[in-house]
C-alpha cells in the first residue's frame, strides 16, 4: 500500500532525554489547542493514549503504538485532520546543538500521483504567496 | 482526485515550465521576455506555453498598457486543490512543533 508523508522537523537546545520528557510528560505546557476547544483542556498521556480532557469530556488524539524513550514514540493518529490509519512517529537524534525532533504523519492509502501532489502543492503554495503580494 | 489534475501535473513535472509558472507568479510576461529570461528558444518556449495553457495554468491577454503585446499570466485554480492534505496536516504539526520549541527554549533559558 503506498504511502505519503508529511515531515516537520527542529532543534531544540536541549539534551534528548529532556527533549523527550518536554515532548511526553510535559506536552500540557505547549500542546496548541485549535480554535473552539474548551478553554481550560488539559492534554495528557495517560494510559497508552495522548488524550486532552475538557468540562465536556475526554477526546482521544492518539493511541500510543511504541514508546521508546529518549528516541523515538510511535502514534495512531486519531486527533485533528485525522483519518483512518495515521500513523505519527516522533525521533528524537542527539545533535551538537541539542536535539533534533522530527514528526513524520504517515497516511496510508494515498495514490503516487497525490504524494506528487502533496510536494508540488508546497511549491504551490510558496508561488501562491509571491502571486498574492505582487502589485496589481 | 479531481479529473484534469493529472494533466496538470504532467505540464509542472519539467523544470522548464515551473520556471515559467515563477516568473509569471511575480508578474506578467510577453513569450518574448520570458524567452529572454529563461535562456530558451522562442520555439521551445511556444511549445512550453501552449502545455501550460492547455493545462489551465496560464492565460493570455492583450496587454493593457500596449494593445499590439500578448501578455502571460499564473492561473490559481487549477492547483489550490493540492495543498488540501498535505498543507493541511503540514500547518498544523508546524505549528505544533513551533510550541514545542518555544517552550524548550524557555527551558533551556532556566536551565
Amino acid at each position: 500500500m503506498p504511502r505519503g508523508e508529511v515531515t516537520v522537523t527542529t532543534v531544540v537546545g536541549l539534551p534528548v532525554e529532556e527533549a523527550f520528557t518536554l515532548f511526553t510528560e510535559r506536552i500540557d505546557r505547549w500542546w496548541v489547542r485549535p480554535a473552539g476547544t474548551a478553554t481550560g483542556s488539559v492534554v495528557r498521556f495517560e494510559g497508552g493514549r495522548l488524550v486532552a480532557v475538557t468540562s465536556q469530556g475526554v477526546e482521544v488524539l492518539a493511541s500510543v503504538a511504541s514508546w521508546d524513550p529518549p528516541a523515538l514514540l510511535e502514534l495512531d493518529w486519531s486527533g485533528p485532520h485525522a483519518q483512518p490509519g495515521d500513523r505519527v512517529t516522533i525521533e528524537f537524534e542527539p545533535e551538537p546543538a541539542g536535539t533534533r525532533v522530527t514528526v513524520r504523519h504517515h497516511r496510508e492509502g494515498v495514490r503516487p500521483e497525490e504524494t506528487t501532489a502533496a510536494v508540488l502543492g508546497l511549491w504551490w503554495g510558496s508561488v501562491l504567496s509571491r502571486f498574492a503580494s505582487r502589485r496589481p | 482526485m479531481r479529473p484534469g489534475l493529472a494533466v496538470t501535473l504532467s505540464a509542472l513535472a519539467d523544470d522548464t515550465r515551473r520556471t515559467v509558472i515563477e516568473q509569471l507568479a511575480r508578474q506578467p510576461f510577453s513569450a518574448g521576455e520570458l524567452a529572454d529570461r529563461l535562456d530558451v528558444t522562442p520555439a521551445a518556449l511556444t511549445r512550453h506555453l501552449r502545455v501550460l495553457r492547455q493545462a489551465g495554468l496560464v492565460s493570455v491577454a492583450l496587454d493593457p498598457a500596449d494593445s499590439r503585446r500578448h501578455v502571460y499570466s499564473v492561473e490559481t485554480a487549477p492547483l489550490e486543490g493540492l495543498t488540501d492534505w498535505a498543507g493541511q496536516l503540514v500547518r498544523f504539526w508546524a505549528s505544533q512543533v513551533a510550541a514545542y520549541a518555544r517552550e524548550a527554549r524557555r527551558d533551556d533559558a532556566a536551565g
